[in-house]
């Protein structure tokens, strides 16, 4: 009987927890939110502001394939905050055509998406979304350059704390992808 | 590579190796105006502080961490979690037979090695009853392990008591990366028959989960001098996972249950007869466990996360039998402070209930016990120079039944010049806690005749005064990747430890018609320990991994007078070990791996220096089928890697296995 209680305890644990832990925590929190505070709030998660600026001008550089006349899809697999981030760009325009941001999650269809991307992730994900990219003409973008040798297309890299790019033309044009010689030129490294 | 905040030195176990850092980091956008109108040459020079908010890259950490990768595992031909921990530098793994192993990192092996902490999800594996694991009964699907984190050293600052020579910390796959089925099969001469089979599904958009079981069956060992090892093994498990997420919110509840026989021939001391009589027996162990996990992302990087677990596990064997039933719960938090600064703290609540039945070898005072375990712990890391300095302080603070308070602080540093090289050091006090056997169990070891012709019989027994065994550490370490194909890794230390375990021999006393000596466990013994393990990964070809690694160490131990030795005088370790594995991806789909490792002898049980090599074939017919040939221990038709020094296991040597594998995806 006491185990019983014990394992159904354990799974509604997660929900009693939360409600007592919450409240201890806010209080502890609270506490050193008041001697110590954070200092950045207002500024906070804009790296990946500064990675969806710049996501937007690779998608004004790279010629892609139409799939929709009226707007250009943009898929982020999964993580809140880039996603979260990315929202500045669903007002912009790219040519003629309006950026929605989609959020993705492993498995799922990306056939109608026209750019991805990949935040850090753990290297099996990445494969097995690129792998489902293949022959659907989605403009890949991810992180560091094991991005590019993975199969994709453009890599963002920090370098001294800033933010530079990498292309692989030969990924993209199997894709029937082009990018313009701007990003090319701008690019840390081609593969061309 | 991305890595849980264990392996960071923080904390939030596992689970999920979370990306939970997120936190104050800032660009230096001083124009105000809108950064999407930004020119790309523009954007390239704005500076962003933090700029990966990942966990924490291997590279960066400061303690003598080891990733396994899936791939790793996979390409390890091993069918059993020991076998993996083969891979890890400076790890003694060594099998005693088909069912038994003594594992640890940095000295002290035993089959019933305590100062080395495993987790799998979380999920603490190692008995209270001799702070040691089980390891025939530690299992799960081992191509849904994500991977495996080692960490050689003391974490006990974030990981509490045990976690004093080592933490190993095994984290399987979410259920989202285990979608659709698969099956294994295979056989083999010395693993006679393994399955195992998966399935995995979204139930929604936020929402998956698996269900996996698994069989495997393992022959007996070679006979030595004509006696039967008596050691096969065969266990069956079977689990569940569910992972959920939405938005901020990450959720997960998973278990197993799972059952076993092993056989068990060992001499038996009884009260009767001065020669212990070779006895054997079927090991019967089952357990059960579930665990639940919920981590909340606030805004700027804060995280909480919530976990509880509940583990029922029982054993019956030859020696003795124990049930154990351990509920625990934790409670941590991640809080950026600022853009370079950033605290984790958290609480942890356990209680151990035990049923420990009087056996003709083992009894204790106390047959049923409940024992509880508070903690809390804090821990603080600061970036500063730009983030080339990294400092680590933080400590543990518990309460237990046995030994009361202890505190297990680390101060650590790692200055980081640049991408490619970290240099570290760090200092760590860990505690290992009594464990129930040496506070009020009675272990009958032999029975011998007297002048006098009354027999005696040797007893180790408890004792409530029993103290924590302390470990101070010291280690420093440096991490380089000179070249994009070549890594270097290397992680010195030196340990001293206090108030270390032994018997100390008491006064006789007349029992009925007997003598019982006791040998009471205390503290006196010291040893000091100091070593180190370098790795080195080099990729020649983007088809050929080669990766290398030594480890040397040696220790001084003084052993207090009248103390009970039981064979071990503190050379039970290997002073060198070297190891070198070969992965080769071939046309056709075809991967070529093998290993090859080094161990030196073990004076205190005359165990040779011995090299064996493990080699794997596999062809991947396609994106569902794949064949694999594993031939291990392949260099001597059987040979002996430790003993079972605690209890007297009949000895057995391992042979040269070959184990053909099909595994098919659908």
């Amino acid at each position: 009987m006491r185990t019983a209680l014990i394992m159904l305890f354990a799974y509604a644990s997660c929900k009693i927890q939360r409600a007592r832990v919450l409240g201890a925590v806010q209080i502890i929190f609270t506490f050193l939110a008041l001697t110590l505070p954070c200092t950045t709030h207002a500024q906070q998660n804009s790296e990946y502001t500064i990675k969806s600026a710049f996501i937007l001008n690779f998608l004004k550089f790279t010629e892609l394939p139409i799939k929709n006349q009226d707007s250009l899809l943009l898929c982020i697999y999964e993580k809140s905050d880039a996603v979260n981030a990315a929202k500045i760009l669903s007002e912009k325009r790219v040519g003629q055509r309006s950026i929605s941001v989609k959020s993705i999650t492993k498995g799922e269809d990306v056939k109608s998406c026209d750019a991805i991307y990949i935040p850090f992730s753990e290297i099996q994900v990445i494969q097995s979304i690129l792998n489902s990219t293949i022959g659907h003409s989605v403009l890949t973008i991810g992180e560091d350059l094991d991005f590019l040798s993975n199969g994709g297309m453009i890599a963002m890299i920090s370098q001294d704390n800033k933010i530079k790019f990498a292309i692989s033309g030969k990924n993209a044009q199997s894709e029937k992808i082009s990018f313009s010689a701007k990003l090319m030129a701008l690019a840390v490294s081609t593969d061309r | 590579m991305k890595i849980s905040k264990l392996a960071a030195g923080r904390v939030l176990k596992p689970l999920l190796g979370l990306t939970l850092a997120a936190s104050c980091a800032y660009a230096d956008v001083t124009s105000g105006g809108d950064i999407t109108d930004m020119s790309l040459e523009d954007l390239m020079e704005v500076k962003v502080t933090s700029v990966s908010k990942r966990g924490e890259t291997a590279s960066e950490v400061s303690s003598a961490l080891f990733v396994l990768t899936h791939e790793d595992i996979r390409r390890s031909g091993s069918n059993t979690i020991p076998e993996l921990l083969r891979l890890v530098p400076g790890l003694h793994v060594a099998q005693i037979d088909s069912n038994r192993w003594a594992i640890t990192a940095r000295g002290s092996n035993s089959l019933f090695a305590n100062k080395l902490l495993v987790l799998i999800d979380g999920r603490s594996v190692y008995t209270p009853l001799f702070s040691g694991v089980y390891w025939d009964a530690q299992d799960t699907r081992l191509e849904d392990i994500e991977r495996i984190e080692v960490i050689r050293g003391p974490g006990a600052s974030v990981w509490g008591a045990n976690a004093v020579n080592g933490v190993i910390n095994i984290i399987t796959k979410n259920a989202n990366d285990t979608l659709g089925g698969a099956v294994t099969v295979g056989a083999g001469n010395e693993d006679r028959a393994l399955a195992n089979v998966r399935y995995g599904a979204k139930i929604s958009d936020t929402s998956a989960a698996r269900i996996y079981g698994k069989y495997y069956n393992r022959d007996r060992s070679a006979q030595i001098a004509g006696v039967d090892a008596y050691d096969q093994m065969e266990s069956g498990q079977t689990g569940a996972r569910f992972d959920y997420k939405e938005g901020r919110d990450t959720a997960s509840v998973h278990g197993d249950i799972y059952k076993g026989t092993d056989g068990l021939r060992a001499l038996t001391p009884s009260l009767a007869s001065f020669s212990p009589s070779l006895e054997q027996k079927q090991t019967h162990f089952d357990g059960n466990n579930i665990v639940a996990h919920w981590s909340r992302e606030f805004s700027d990087g804060q995280q909480l996360t919530v976990q509880g677990y509940f583990d029922r596990t029982q054993r019956y064997d030859l020696i003795h039998g124990e049930r154990y039933e351990i509920a625990d719960f934790d409670a941590q938090y991640l809080l950026p402070l600022s853009a370079y600064n950033q605290l984790i703290f958290g609480l942890n609540y356990r209680n151990t209930r035990d049923f420990l039945p009087k056996t003709g070898s083992i009894e204790f005072l106390k047959s049923s016990k409940v024992s509880e375990l508070y903690s809390g712990f804090v821990q603080n890391e600061t970036k500063l120079f730009d983030n080339a300095v990294r400092i680590t302080l933080g400590s543990k603070f518990e309460t237990n039944s046995y030994s009361g308070f202890e505190y297990q602080p680390t101060a650590r540093v790692a200055w980081v010049p640049s991408d490619t090289h970290t240099l570290w050091t760090g200092f760590s006090r860990a505690v290992r806690t009594p464990s129930r056997i040496q506070d009020d169990g009675r272990l009958l070891l032999q029975t011998v005749p007297t002048d006098s012709g009354v027999p005696a019989s040797v007893f180790a027994v408890g004792s409530s005064a029993v103290k924590s065994e302390i470990l101070n550490a010291f280690e420093i370490g440096y991490r380089a990747a000179p070249a994009k194909n070549y890594t270097f890794d290397i992680a010195t230390f030196y340990n001293r430890y206090d108030n270390l375990s032994n018997l100390a021999q008491g006064a006789p006393f007349v029992s009925g018609n007997r003598v019982e000596i006791p040998y009471q466990f205390a503290n006196q013994n010291e040893l000091r320990s100091y070593g180190f393990e370098a790795l080195n990964t080099w990729r020649p070809m983007h088809s050929w991994t080669l990766q290398g690694w030594y480890s040397w160490m040696t220790s001084e131990i003084d052993i207090a007078e009248g103390s009970l030795s039981l064979g071990n005088n503190g050379r039970v370790d290997p002073r060198n070990q070297a190891f070198l594995r070969s992965l080769i991806s071939l046309p056709y789909n075809i991967d070529f791996d093998s290993y090859v490792r080094y161990v030196d002898s073990i004076p205190d049980y005359k165990i040779p220096a011995y090299m064996d090599l493990t080699l794997r074939v596999a062809w991947k017919l396609s994106d569902k089928i794949e064949f694999a040939v594993v031939g291990s221990n392949l260099l001597h038709r059987s040979h002996k890697e430790y003993v079972g020094d605690a209890i007297a296991v009949s000895p057995a040597a391992l042979q040269r296995a070959v184990l053909g594998t099909v595994s098919v995806k659908f």
